[in-house]
């Protein structure tokens, strides 16, 4: 007889534990709403910041006029505030949250995050008016200036000793697999980040010595950073909506392990026809398709899960979200895979395929998971309704159609461009024309995706200052059946 | 260059390092003995196995 079976009969444990998820929840209020605000504004900023960019890609006068608004300083402005301001915000709060719940820990000292997300904010602002004003890095991933980095540690630092302080309260037992996913990175994005501002800004290597390092930071913060707090979230709500444990759990603990083991191993294959020993280059592409082997796991797990279970998409705006970013993981890691060949790679290098590949994985997975969780969190932090299915759905299929309409795009477009830029006797003007069409489409892609941007923000606002319904049981939460029959 | 080139090493080492202590750690722990029994500990007593959670707002979910 399992746990469930057996306590669904027991109404002493069933009120304990509801109980146990009130307190666990009511502590994670404050602190993590104040980090999932502070990425609701980085989201805001960082995608007025894309459009800019992206406009001008294909009509360069515009907003020209002014030094601080030029491509070479709003690009990068963009992906920073995309990376440090909306994503790891977001994926602190979500992280800490489900850590709390599956070790059954509230957190404890809110203040202290509180202040955490103070110190990371203004490390944020402090970056982004560098790259503004001209100060950037011009390294990739790392653009905010040096002024930035121990504001985001000191902040980071805080949300790690929280998540070491919950798994050390948690009850003994089984570690499920997202606990692991979620404890192991609260180490690695800050000892990446800690090595990478170290050697490339506080005390730089020999030049020739920074690519190396710069792309080894650069994919292992999506490899060890965003992908295991994407995959936790994965694991741990595709069953809770489902109420269905995953399909194979022990996948699931061989995934984990050999990202563990092996990711770190990655980062070199952006630098392929670069001068670099060749050794150095082959370690990465043979490491780039081993990966093949967590893919596949998370990827019959998630999928197989799924299965039988397709309707569910319409009645769950988490799941809608959760699933497209888990295919969408399933799509770029073996598209990543591919890449890393050399044949593959001699093309789409230095096109905008690799653009569209990254937004691949940094939207389609990443930021559409934490969509979805933050779908999932709001009505149990806040015990209120969302207060728009419409603005729910805009927000999904804008974005949705938008960041496949983005890939499609210019990834047909940069193999186009990678093709012409093998011909010797093409003009390179040529070629550059030529991307014209397909970088308008992207401008189009990003403005369905800031439409919905402004939908999730529209009903992210209304839930924080209370214009939504409250109930003491909302229903996104509630037993379906025992829910009133809306007018 | 020796202290970034000591740096690098301690870092992919102790990457490595750390995660064979954790898995060997696990491995003790009885982590993959009842795996089974694990992949439900996302379910709880208020929120079990079998029972679906999360629907659109106001909207009736259809029996799955």
């Amino acid at each position: 007889m399992t746990d469930s079976a057996h306590s669904s009969i027991d109404p002493v444990a069933i009120e304990r534990s509801r109980e146990e998820r009130i307190r666990i929840d009511a502590a994670a209020r404050g602190p993590l709403l104040h980090w999932l605000a502070s990425a609701v504004f980085w989201l805001l900023l960082g995608t007025t910041l894309a459009l800019a960019a992206s406009v001008k890609l294909h009509d360069p006068e515009y907003l020209a006029n002014h030094a601080w608004l030029t491509f070479g300083r709003v690009r990068p402005a963009h992906l920073n505030t995309m990376v440090y301001g909306w994503a790891s915000a977001a994926s602190v709060a979500v992280g800490l949250w489900i850590m709390a719940r599956l070790c059954r820990a509230p957190l404890r000292h809110g203040w202290s995050l509180h202040f955490a997300a103070v110190l990371w904010n203004i490390g944020n602002a402090v970056g982004t008016w560098g790259i503004l004003t001209g100060g950037s890095t011009s390294l990739e991933w790392l653009e905010y200036p040096s002024g930035t980095a121990p504001w985001l540690l000191a902040a980071f630092a805080v949300a790690m000793w929280q998540g070491v302080d919950m798994m050390r309260r948690r009850p003994p037992g089984h570690i499920y697999v997202s606990q692991w996913y979620l404890f192991a990175s609260l180490f690695w994005f800050p000892l990446l980040y800690a090595t990478a501002q170290v050697l490339l800004i506080w005390k730089p290597v020999a030049a020739p010595a920074q690519p190396p390092i710069n792309w080894w930071f650069a994919h292992n913060v999506l490899g060890l950073w965003f992908t295991p707090v994407g995959l936790a979230t994965a694991y741990y709500l595709i069953p809770k909506v489902l109420g269905k444990p995953i399909h194979s759990y022990y996948l699931s603990i061989i995934g984990f392990w050999s990202l563990a083991f092996f990711y770190a191993w990655n980062g070199m294959h952006h630098l392929i026809g670069g001068p670099y020993p060749a050794w150095l280059i082959s370690v990465s592409v043979a490491a780039s398709v081993m990966m093949l082997v967590p893919v596949l796991t998370v990827a019959v797990n998630h999928h197989f899960t799924m299965i039988g279970n397709f309707r569910a998409l319409r009645w769950s705006p988490t799941l809608r979200f959760v699933v497209f970013a888990a295919m969408s993981y399933t799509l770029v890691s073996v598209q990543g895979s591919l890449t890393a060949i050399r044949a593959v790679n001699r093309v789409t290098h230095f096109t905008h395929y690799t653009v569209a590949h990254a937004h691949l994985g940094m939207y389609a997975f990443v930021t559409m998971m934490l969509f979805g969780a933050i779908y999932y969190m709001m009505p149990r932090l806040l015990n209120r309704e969302w207060p728009s299915a419409a603005l729910i759905r805009v927000h999904f299929w804008s974005c949705a159609i938008g960041v496949l309409f983005y890939w499609g795009t210019l990834s047909y477009g940069g193999i186009e461009q990678g093709l012409n830029l093998q011909k010797p006797d093409m003009p390179f003007l040529d070629i550059v024309a030529r991307t014209l069409p397909y970088l308008r489409m992207r401008t189009w892609a990003g403005v369905l995706m800031t439409v919905g941007h402004l939908a999730f923000a529209t009903s992210f606002l209304l839930m924080l200052f209370g214009k939504a319904r409250a109930t003491s049981t909302p229903t996104l939460f509630a037993n379906p059946a025992a829910k009133p029959n809306p007018a | 260059m020796t202290l970034s080139f000591v740096l690098i090493l301690l870092t992919l080492t102790g990457l490595t390092v750390s995660a064979v202590f954790f898995f060997g750690w696990a491995a003790r722990s009885g982590q993959f003995r009842d795996l089974n029994a694990g992949a439900k500990t996302v379910f709880s007593p208020d929120e079990p196995e079998g029972k679906p959670s999360d629907s659109f707002p106001n909207q009736e979910r259809p029996k799955l």
